[in-house]
Order: structure tokens, then C-alpha cells, then sequence
């Protein structure tokens, strides 16, 4: 089976970590790819710059605590993008802030997912999301 | 007031209205009855006038016209009696008289009895009988000139027979004296036939025949001479016989014996020798030959009389024909008039009848008003009254006071019944003024003593005391009185500045001049308390804060006529509040800064945390196996205070949530949220197996979802804090007014009262962690959403018993439902 494109939009290394270290649990192959800041990844996306031969991912998931770029920044961009859009983004943040979740929403977030303090629950969460975006979700085509 | 009203005031209707009304309705009564009275005597005397005017006059009328009528007869039937003219003057007069009274009497009769028939028919008798007597005395008239023109013929007959026989006896005696003379013998003889000539005439006659045969010549001329003068005496005789009959065959025979005896007499007397007695015989018989042709024929003139006196007896048939009818007519005018007579009485009886039942009946409801009148007016309306008012009047008047006045409608009697009141009250107020007097001039002596003993007092007090007192005691004139420490108060020695308004007013601080006047005026003019903190300048120049108090005194017009004051130093005070207020301030921003401090600390600080919690787990997941004991037991540690410092920034940041969004107040059904915690509880309450109780609750103002927190964290204390028994929660409620105290009740471990206010700091816990799990934060989330909901929350006293925790919320009304 063809590896699973994953882009993890995250500054904090911990969190990258984390996330990388869940994904291991998972069964599925995968393949993640992070940018640590909003320009980077839409100069990843748009390849642009150093990302010119960047994959287009199966799967976005962004964190909001974004330096330079914000987050919702990233989304609407992504989001109002003609092909972008179609790209599923789930937001994956530690926030559960009532306006975070309702303007992700108004851009077009795909789902909107609080961080799990503790490791049992992060890897449960991942391979949740693993689960449902590429086992039971169909995805438009590249 | 009331005697205002009661003088003021025109009752509608007054007993003197009533009373002039009822007399005004007798008056009417009587006045109408004595007009019916009036009436019915003037119908009575018109009904009587009536019979004597009317019907009387025309019974006598008629009466008089039957009288008349009888006369009438009996006049009509003595004219045909008169046997002279002035007699038949006389009653054809009486007849005419009585004959116009007749027709006047008929005409009066015609009008009154308006019987026309018979008044017709008498008239035209009278008619008749006027024209009958008319007729009647013409022919009386011509009878009595008939039997005049034949009496005359009649008279001058008899005289020539008397005549005639006269001269034949003289011619007889003249032929006897011839003879005597001729014969001697026949002497004597002539001396018996002289002394009885009529008696003895046939012997004289025979004597003469003897002689006339003796002598030849003469005794045929005497025996002529004799049967002459027979002849002539027959024809004087029938003449005599004449009037006393009225036969006309008997008059024939005497016309036919009267021709026979003339012609006799012409035809002896042809053959008298003497010449002499010839013609004057011959002139005699020519005028008795007369009587007997034409129009100067006696007898037929007494025929004629005769058939006169036939017409004049019919016509006296008639009449007594026509008096009869006319007799019969008044008769019936009579009992014609009788009868009118009769109904115009019959008539004015009835009239006089109703009238004098009318007048009874008038009368009797003239009384029968006039009872009633006085019964309903004067008697109930007045008398009843009156005897009632006197009656209260003279309770009232013996001192009893505590009677019952009632009053009926709005008239005189009633302004009395009220004014009766008003002495009844006033009589009272009398009594209790009197009591209050005795009581105020026992309390006015003690007053005395106490007046003086407070003069005392306020003069040792004035001097003593911290409060500057200050007397204007002619609000028209400038002139104050300060008390001593007035003056110190502000830094002057006493009477150093005249005590004026004027001095008072530039000591006060311009700011102040408008709040003080207003709070002046309020006062003078609205009674509202005088107390207003201003600023004065003390003489060293600062301005330092008083409390400034007075009081108006009013004279008995309501006028402000004099005022009393303090001024007290309260710039300490002043100055101190002002801190506190400050204080206040900061305090307030240092906890909106504390929250906003609380909120980020504990947003920041998740994420440090929860790559600590995470990345203890990750070791504990891969390296376990790879550490010893200790090395676990470590990461144990490690993890159970990241876990628990999570739990600590979760209630943290709740509790710094609670205060940073504005609370949105609605109406919340308890019931309903109380029923949803405890579905939130469900777990809990089936692992403790405990019971929750709830009353019925109100519905409240406030949030939803923090209330829900509220009951929530009761809830769980009240099933957490349990002994050995399963846990009981009691919920109820009560209103009071606008507000709702809802009670939460357990019977578990219990709280010691003094640490009633502690259990409501944060995370302040009075039971271990290893006996019940929780950070301390529940209760003061509670009181935090109780307080920010203007309520309050309190644990209730109990002394030992059950753990009731109480908090207060604001009642929906009507209008917030809507």
C-alpha cells in the first residue's frame, strides 16, 4: 500500500515529536512531513522556494500558536484555494477556546481536535484520525 | 370641614321641601275638590234651573194654553147667543184676546216641548176658528140688520093694520049713527052696542042687520064695514105672529092667510060707499100690499133670517167642533210638557246624583291624599326622625359618647344627624382633650423640670462637645449665634468674627455653595433632613470638610422662622474614605488583573505541562521495562503531579473563567437543571448508592450553565463527603419577596463552623486527598457564580447536625417569562 502523505504544520518540536512518535504506534505506513511555521507551509503547499518539489499530502494537520503566519491565516489561504481546498486540514491544537473552534469552522477546517494532555490519549486521538481520514473518508483524487 | 359641608352645602331633599311639597299636595286636593264641589253645585243648580226655568213654565204654559182653549170653546159658543152688538163686540173681542194668548202660549209651547205635530195641528185650529168666528160674526152681523130691515117693514105693517082697523071702526061708528038717527027704535039698541061693542058685536051685528033691513041701504054697509074690519084685525094678528116663529111653511101659511085676508079687505073695502074711507084705506092696503112683494116681502125676509140663523147654528157646530180639537191638542201639549217636565227633572236628579257621588268621592280621596300625605311625609319622614334625633340627642347630652348615629338620605334631618355626629365626635374629642389636658399638665410640670435640667445639660454639653453649634434665630435678620467650639473648630477664638451668614458664607467653599443651598431650600421648603457635608476655611487658610446639620423651627403659619445647626469635623473622615475608596479601586483592578493572571497562567501553562504528562508517558510506555523500582516509582511520582497539576489548572482556569464573560440572566427553571445534574451524576450516585431528594423548585434569574455548576458542585460535595452510610441530598427551596433561598442538605461528614468561611477560598480542602478525591475549588466556583449573580452563599449553622448549604437568587417575575 502506498504511504500515507502527512502534513503536520507545528512550531513546538515536543508536539512534532509527539505527533511522529503516535503515527509510529499507528499501523499505517505514513509519510510526515513538517513545517514549523505558517510561511513555510504555504511556500510547501504552493511550492514555492525550498519546497518547489513538495508532495501535495494526502492530509493536513495544523496547529493554530503558529510564529509569523498564524494558523487561521494558513487555513483561509489553503481553503480559499481553487485546488488546496479539497486537501482535508484537521486543526490539532491545544486550544479549546470557543472562538478558535467557530472561526476554524467558518474557514473551512475539516475538524477541529484539542490536544490530549496525556500520551494514551494522543496516540488514541492519531490513530483515530488515521482511522477515519484514510480507512472510512474517500479522498479526491490527486 | 364637615360643618363647611354641611352648611354649604343645599340638601335636594329637604324635610322643609317635603313638607312644603305634601302641604302643597293638600292644598291641591282641597283646591280640587272644592273645584269639583264647585262644579257639581253648578251642575245641581243648572239641573234645577232646569225644571224652573224650563219645564215648569211649560207645564203652566201648557196648562194655561188648555184653559185658554176651554175659554176659547165657551166664548165661541156664547157669540152665537149675542143678541146685540155690543155684545157681540164685546166677546168677538174676548175671542180675539184670548186667541193671540193662545198663539203666544202654542209658540212657547212649539219651542219648549218640540212637539211639532201638535203644535202644527193647534195652529191650524186656530186658524180655522179664527176664520170660523170671523165667518160667524158676519152673519150675526147681517142677521141683526136682516132682522132690523124686517122689524122696521114689520113695525110700519102693524101700525097700518092698527091704522086700518082704526079707521074702520070709525067709519063703522059713523054708519051706526046714521042709522040710529034714521031709525028711533034702534036708539036704545045703540047704547048696548057702544058700552060692548067687542063682546057683543054679533048681537050689535044682527041689531044692525035688523036695522039695515029695516032701514034698506044701511044695514048692508055696516056688515061690510064689520068683515072689514075683522079682515084688517087677522092681518095684524098674523104681522104679530111673525117674529115668534121660524117655520117657514108656517110662514107660507101666514103669507098665504095675510094675502087672503088682504085681498078681502081691498075687496069690501071697493064696495065701501064712502069715498073718504076709501082712499085712505086704499093708501093703508097699498102699503101692506108692499110687505107682500119683493124685496120688501116680510116673510120671505124672515125666511131668510131663518135660513141665517140655520148657517149660523153650523157654524157653531164647527166651532165647538174645532174648540173640542183644540181642547184635546192642549191636552196633549199639557201631558207632552208634563212628560219633558218630567225627564228634565229625571235628567237633573241623575245629574245631581253623580254629582253628589263625585263630590263624595272627591272628597274621600282628598283625604285619602291628605292621609297619606301626612302619614308618609310627616310621620315616617319626620316625626320617626325627629323622635330618633331627640332621643340620641339626649343619650349624647347625659355623656354617652359612644352612640350610633344613622343617617338617611340628604336633607335637613340628615344635616342634623350629621351635625349630631360631628357633636358626638366633638364631645369625644371634649372627653379625651379633657383626659390629655390633665396628662399634659402633669407632663408639662415634669417638661418644666426637665427643660431646665436639659438647658443645663445642652450648655455643659455645648461646651464639651466636639460639634460646633451655630443659632440663626430671625431668618429675617443676619445675626447668628456660634457656640464656642464653632469658633474653634475653625481655628478662630470665640466671637473673633461677628456670627453672621454672611461671615459663614465666605467661609464656605465655592464648590460647596450650590449643594449647601439646594439641601437648605429642600429642607425649609420639602422637610427634607438637613445634612450635607461641605468645606470651610479654617482661619489658616485650608479648607477643611464639615458635616453640617440644622433644623428649621416653624411658627404656627408653616413658616420657617428660625434655624439650629451643628458643623462637625469630619475631614479625617473625609480623608480616609477618599483612601478607602481608592483602595476599593485598585482592589478591583488588582483582581480583574489577578483573573485575567489566573486565565493566562493557566492557558500557558497547559502546554509545558502537557509535554511533561506526555512525555512521562511515553517513557513509562517504551523504557519501563528498562528501569528499576525506583526508576518507576519515580516516573510514577512524576507523572500522578503532572496529572494533578492538570487538574489544578483546569479548576483554575474555570474559576478565573467565571468572572471574565458577562453573565447573561434569563430565566432557569431549577427543576430542570437540577433533573440534568443529576443525569451528569447518575455514575456517582449509583456507585455511592445514595438518594437525591428535590422539592419543587422555583424558576430563578440567571445562567443556565453556572447554575448547573453551582448545584452540580453541592451535589457531588453532598454525595462525596460521606460516613459509612450511603449519602442522603436534600434540595429545597423558599421565596421571599423577589428572592429564592435554595437549601442543599446532607447528612455526611459535616463541616466544623469555624471553618465555615475557609471552605469557600480556593483550593482550600478540609478533608485529605487520600480520604476524597478534589482540588477545593468547587465551593468557591460556587460562591464565585452565587456572587456574581448578586447572591450569596453561606453554610448554615447547625450545630452538629446535617450540612446545609444555602444560597440566595433572584425570582423570575411575570415579565421575564414573557
Amino acid at each position: 500500500m502506498k504511504p500515507i502523505d502527512i502534513l503536520l504544520i507545528e512550531d513546538n518540536a515536543a508536539d512534532v515529536r509527539l505527533t511522529r512518535e503516535a503515527l509510529k504506534e499507528v499501523k499505517l505506513s505514513n509519510t510526515l512531513n513538517v513545517v514549523s511555521d505558517g510561511e513555510a507551509a504555504l511556500d510547501y503547499l504552493h511550492k514555492r522556494g525550498d519546497h518547489a518539489d513538495a508532495k501535495v499530502p494526502d492530509l493536513v494537520l495544523l496547529d493554530l500558536n503558529l510564529p509569523r503566519v498564524g494558523g487561521h491565516e494558513v487555513l483561509e489561504d489553503v481553503k480559499g484555494h481553487e485546488k488546496l481546498r479539497r486537501i482535508p486540514v484537521v486543526v490539532l491544537t491545544s486550544s479549546d477556546a470557543e472562538g478558535d473552534i467557530v472561526r476554524s469552522y467558518d474557514n473551512y477546517a475539516n475538524c477541529y481536535v484539542q490536544k490530549p494532555v496525556d500520551m494514551d490519549g494522543f496516540i488514541k486521538i492519531v490513530s483515530e484520525l488515521e482511522g477515519f481520514w484514510f480507512s472510512i473518508v474517500k479522498l479526491p483524487p490527486k | 370641614m364637615a360643618l363647611a359641608a354641611l352648611t354649604g352645602q343645599n340638601p335636594s331633599h329637604s324635610v322643609g321641601r317635603q313638607l312644603r311639597i305634601a302641604f302643597l299636595l293638600i292644598a291641591a286636593m282641597s283646591l280640587m275638590a272644592s273645584a269639583v264641589a264647585f262644579f257639581s253645585f253648578n251642575a245641581i243648580e243648572k239641573a234645577q234651573d232646569e225644571i224652573v226655568d224650563k219645564a215648569l213654565p211649560t207645564i203652566v204654559a201648557a196648562q194655561k194654553a188648555s184653559g185658554d182653549a176651554r175659554l176659547l170653546v165657551t166664548l165661541i159658543e156664547e157669540l152665537v147667543t149675542s143678541d146685540n152688538l155690543p155684545l157681540l163686540d164685546l166677546r168677538i173681542e174676548n175671542i180675539q184676546l184670548n186667541d193671540a194668548s193662545l198663539n203666544d202660549l202654542i209658540s212657547l209651547l212649539e219651542l219648549d216641548i218640540e212637539d211639532a205635530e201638535n203644535s202644527t195641528r193647534i195652529s191650524n185650529l186656530l186658524t180655522d176658528i179664527r176664520q170660523s168666528a170671523q165667518t160667524t160674526d158676519t152673519l150675526i152681523r147681517d142677521r141683526f140688520a136682516q132682522e132690523r130691515a124686517r122689524d122696521d117693514i114689520l113695525r110700519l105693517g102693524i101700525a097700518t093694520a092698527s091704522s086700518l082697523t082704526d079707521r074702520l071702526q070709525v067709519a063703522l061708528v059713523q054708519v051706526s049713527s046714521t042709522l040710529a038717527q034714521q031709525t028711533e027704535m034702534l036708539a036704545t039698541r045703540n047704547e048696548n052696542l057702544l058700552a060692548e061693542p067687542d063682546q057683543d058685536g054679533a048681537q050689535t051685528d044682527a041689531q044692525i042687520a035688523e036695522l039695515l033691513d029695516l032701514l034698506q041701504n044701511e044695514p048692508a054697509i055696516i056688515e061690510r064695514l064689520i068683515e072689514t074690519r075683522f079682515r084688517a084685525e087677522r092681518l095684524t094678528e098674523i104681522l104679530n105672529l111673525i117674529p115668534t116663529t121660524v117655520d117657514p111653511q108656517e110662514i107660507d101659511r101666514f103669507e098665504a092667510s095675510f094675502k087672503l085676508n088682504l085681498r078681502s079687505v081691498v075687496r069690501l073695502v071697493s064696495t065701501m060707499p064712502d069715498q073718504e074711507l076709501r082712499r085712505a084705506v086704499a093708501a093703508d092696503l097699498g102699503i101692506m100690499r108692499d110687505m107682500t112683494v119683493d124685496g120688501q116681502n116680510i116673510f120671505n125676509r124672515t125666511k131668510l133670517l131663518t135660513e141665517t140663523d140655520g148657517e149660523i147654528d153650523a157654524l157653531r157646530e164647527q166651532n165647538l167642533f174645532l174648540s173640542a180639537a183644540v181642547d184635546v191638542a192642549a191636552q196633549t201639549a199639557v201631558s207632552a210638557s208634563n212628560e219633558n217636565a218630567i225627564a228634565v227633572t229625571k235628567s237633573a236628579e241623575s245629574v245631581i246624583h253623580s254629582s253628589r257621588i263625585f263630590l263624595v268621592l272627591i272628597v274621600l280621596a282628598a283625604f285619602a291624599v291628605s292621609a297619606f300625605v301626612i302619614l308618609q311625609f310627616i310621620s315616617k319622614n319626620i316625626i320617626r326622625r325627629l323622635n330618633y334625633l331627640t332621643e340620641r340627642t339626649l343619650t349624647l347630652a347625659a355623656g354617652n359618647t359612644d352612640i350610633i348615629i344613622e343617617k338617611q338620605g340628604d336633607d335637613e334631618l340628615s344635616q342634623m344627624a350629621k351635625a349630631l355626629e360631628i357633636f358626638k365626635e366633638n364631645a369625644r374629642d371634649l372627653q379625651h382633650q379633657t383626659q390629655e389636658l390633665q396628662t399634659r399638665t402633669k407632663a408639662l410640670e415634669q417638661s418644666n423640670t426637665d427643660l431646665r435640667e436639659a438647658e443645663q445639660r445642652f450648655v455643659l454639653a455645648a461646651q464639651g462637645s466636639s460639634v460646633g453649634i451655630w443659632d440663626w434665630p430671625n431668618l429675617d435678620e443676619d445675626k447668628e449665634i456660634w457656640s464656642d467650639r464653632f469658633y474653634e473648630l475653625l481655628g478662630y477664638t470665640p466671637g473673633e468674627i461677628p456670627a453672621s451668614l454672611e461671615n459663614f458664607m465666605a467661609m464656605l467653599h465655592p464648590d460647596d455653595h450650590e449643594v449647601t443651598f439646594a439641601a437648605s431650600t429642600a429642607h425649609v421648603e420639602h422637610q427634607k433632613p438637613f445634612n450635607v457635608e461641605y468645606r470651610l476655611r479654617h482661619k489658616n487658610g485650608d479648607y477643611r470638610w464639615f458635616l453640617g446639620t440644622g433644623q428649621a423651627a416653624k411658627n404656627e403659619d408653616e413658616q420657617s422662622t428660625r434655624m439650629v445647626g451643628t458643623i462637625m469635623d469630619i475631614d479625617d473622615r473625609k480623608r480616609s474614605d477618599e483612601e478607602i475608596r481608592r483602595f476599593a479601586a485598585d482592589l478591583e483592578r488588582s483582581n480583574a488583573e489577578l483573573e485575567q493572571f489566573a486565565y493566562i497562567a493557566s492557558h500557558d501553562l497547559q502546554e509545558p505541562l502537557r509535554m511533561v504528562s506526555s512525555y512521562c508517558d511515553l517513557i513509562d510506555r517504551r523504557y519501563a521495562d528498562k528501569l528499576d523500582d525506583d526508576g518507576r516509582e519515580f516516573l510514577a511520582y512524576a507523572v500522578d503531579g503532572a496529572s494533578r497539576m492538570k487538574l489544578l489548572l483546569n479548576d483554575l482556569l474555570q474559576y478565573s473563567r467565571i468572572g471574565r464573560s458577562k453573565i447573561d440572566l434569563r430565566p432557569v427553571d431549577l427543576n430542570e437543571t437540577t433533573s440534568q445534574v443529576l443525569v451528569d451524576l447518575k455514575t456517582l450516585i449509583e456507585e455511592q448508592e445514595g438518594v437525591v431528594e428535590v422539592a419543587d423548585l422555583p424558576v430563578v434569574l440567571g445562567d443556565q450553565g453556572l447554575l448547573h455548576r453551582v448545584l452540580l458542585n453541592l451535589i457531588q460535595n453532598g454525595l462525596k463527603f460521606v460516613k459509612d452510610e450511603p449519602p442522603r441530598v436534600e434540595i429545597s427551596a423558599t421565596v421571599d419577596d423577589d428572592w429564592v433561598t435554595v437549601s442543599v442538605l446532607d447528612r455526611g461528614v459535616g463541616i466544623d463552623p469555624k471553618f465555615s468561611e475557609r471552605i469557600f477560598e480556593v483550593f482550600q480542602r478540609l478533608q485529605s486527598r487520600r480520604d476524597f478525591a478534589g482540588n477545593g475549588v468547587g465551593l468557591s466556583v460556587a460562591q464565585k457564580i452565587i456572587e456574581n449573580h448578586d447572591g450569596h452563599i453561606w453554610l448554615e449553622p447547625t450545630d452538629g447536625g446535617p450540612t446545609i448549604f444555602k444560597f440566595t437568587l433572584k425570582l423570575a417575575q411575570e415579565s421575564d417569562l414573557a
